[in-house]
């Protein structure tokens, strides 16, 4: 009974490695950092409003089995696009963010569409393909933003201009959209502030990810997660589902960096959208996700146990050892390192599996 | 063909959203005046001390020679200007709309006590 009990530990432990390792760095770093527990879940509630819904864009693509879309900051890209244009064109309020957001939906659909072709093109090597496809859009993005506005697209507001008269200037501030979502609906609860319609928005695309997965589209994609070979056979249009789960989890990026942006209050305009994939997918990770597994649950542990490591480290980090540089160190290095872990994790699992397989087969032929 | 139609009217229904969301989000910003002015040869006297309210935004005062900056989006509005006359808080109330094309306007406040049709003007800054 003991060892039975013993070996479900482990299993969970096994399961459950890196939040428990999460668990265990905050759990060492909260006591360290000296922050009062008002701050921490002040913090965490800005923080799950900001960032839950650039997470949860990546759960329809694992659905389909194409893995962690590092393509997601191509949506970035797109959502940035339409707030560059609202802020040219002046508009201000809950009507910039949804015009940004529909500004950015052609965006989003044909770069999606794009990405998932590619991706057609390179199955089983997704996560790879879509990581240095976003490298190669970025490159794009900056000479559309960087050469094409001012020229080619019309920018008339000379705030967001170069002083050379093209090209969109390092930062664009969003003062007209700032926190507009987060103070539509006001509520404090014992000195902090929730935003409450931000959390509303969070819902409802939860609850779309719940409708999704039972519809006849959703169960093809979890058909394909399961096995591509057998949801072909099945007469499930493979490639197009594929294309189909990448646009919209392009779509919902868009939204989800404009939603980001409108809590930052800032736009850096060549940098912004470069790390959001990355600490995105860290923090899915983070909140025990996989490459081929992932739930609604797993997106705001995540981002709970990601983001109160990174608001803590720095400040624990200098209270070590008097360096608050360590924290800035430790979080680029936990990031990389957690989608490392979570990749290791993954080949070795499969390894495992597919030598279970083996040795069972191997079996039941000598039993034969 | 009916696949086609719901496509159509999808996106039109989405252009006709964007339109919406365009024109009642777009910003502008009122000039509040209060000094003497001239207007088609007829001279209007600054106020001592006004209140003046834009839409149901707060409250603010306005000195003799002061001008302020008041934001707004969309196009239609409303001013309520509170002021002395013979002692006596007189109230004021102007609905008004403005042109999408057009970033600053700025508003006469002693031309708007007095009624006169150009107590609001687009902006020309001098260059």
């Amino acid at each position: 009974m003991k060892k039975l009990q013993m070996k479900t530990i482990l299993k969970f432990a096994e399961n459950n490695a890196v939040p428990l390792l999460f668990l265990v760095i905050v759990a060492f770093g909260i006591p360290l950092s000296g922050f009062s527990m008002n701050y921490l879940v002040q913090e965490i509630i800005v923080r799950l409003s900001r960032n839950s819904f650039l997470v949860l864009a990546l759960l329809i693509p694992i659905m389909a089995g194409m893995g962690l879309n590092f393509g997601m900051v191509l949506g970035a890209m797109g959502g940035q696009i339409g707030l560059i244009f609202i802020t040219n064109w002046n508009i201000v309020g809950l009507p910039g963010i949804g015009l940004a957001m529909i500004i950015s939906i052609p965006l989003s659909i044909i770069l999606g569409w794009m990405t998932g072709k590619i991706l057609n093109k390179a199955k089983g090597r997704e996560m790879v393909t879509s990581f240095i496809l976003a490298f190669f859009m970025n490159g794009v993005y900056q000479l559309v933003v960087l050469y094409g506005m001012g020229t080619v697209i019309p920018i008339s507001n000379s705030s967001l201009i170069l002083s050379r008269g093209y090209g969109i200037r390092n930062t664009v501030n969003l003062i007209n959209i700032r926190q507009t979502l987060d103070r539509l609906i006001p509520l404090k609860i014992a000195g902090i502030q929730v935003p409450v319609a931000t959390f509303i928005v969070i819902v409802i695309v939860c609850v779309f990810i719940v409708w999704f997965r039972k519809t006849k589209l959703g169960q093809d994609m979890r058909a394909i997660g399961q096995d591509m070979g057998v949801a072909e056979a099945a007469g499930i249009n493979v490639e197009k589902t594929r294309i189909i789960a990448i646009v919209l989890s392009t779509i919902l990026a868009g939204f989800g960096m404009i939603l980001y942006l409108q809590n930052i209050g800032t736009l850096n305009t060549y940098n912004s959208h470069e790390q959001v994939g990355m600490f995105s997918i860290a923090a899915l990770l983070v909140g025990g996700a996989s490459v081929n597994k992932g739930k609604i649950s797993n997106v705001f542990l995540g981002v709970i146990l990601f983001h109160l490591m990174f608001v803590i480290s720095p400040m624990a980090g200098k209270n070590l050892i008097g360096q608050a540089q360590l924290g800035e160190f430790f979080r680029v290095f936990v990031s990389y390192g957690i989608i490392s872990i979570a990749l290791v994790l993954y080949a070795y699992r499969k390894l495992r599996a597919k030598e279970l397989s083996g040795s069972a087969l191997a079996n039941a032929q000598e039993e034969k | 063909m009916k696949r086609t139609l719901i496509r159509v009217s999808a996106l039109v229904l989405l252009l006709l959203i964007s339109m919406a969301l365009y024109y009642s989000g777009k910003g502008h910003t009122l000039l509040l005046d209060n000094k003497n002015i001239e207007i088609d040869d007829t001279s209007y006297k600054a106020l001592d001390f006004a209140e003046v309210t834009i839409d149901s935004g707060e409250e603010q005062e306005i000195l003799k020679r002061d001008r302020l900056k008041q934001d707004v989006s969309g196009q239609k509005h409303r001013i309520t200007v509170v002021y002395l006359e013979s002692g006596e808080e007189q109230t004021i109330q102007k609905t008004f709309k403005i042109d999408v094309g057009e970033p600053i306007y700025i508003i006469s406040i002693p031309a708007l006590i007095a009624d006169h049709e150009k107590w609001i003007q687009v902006f020309e800054p001098l260059n």
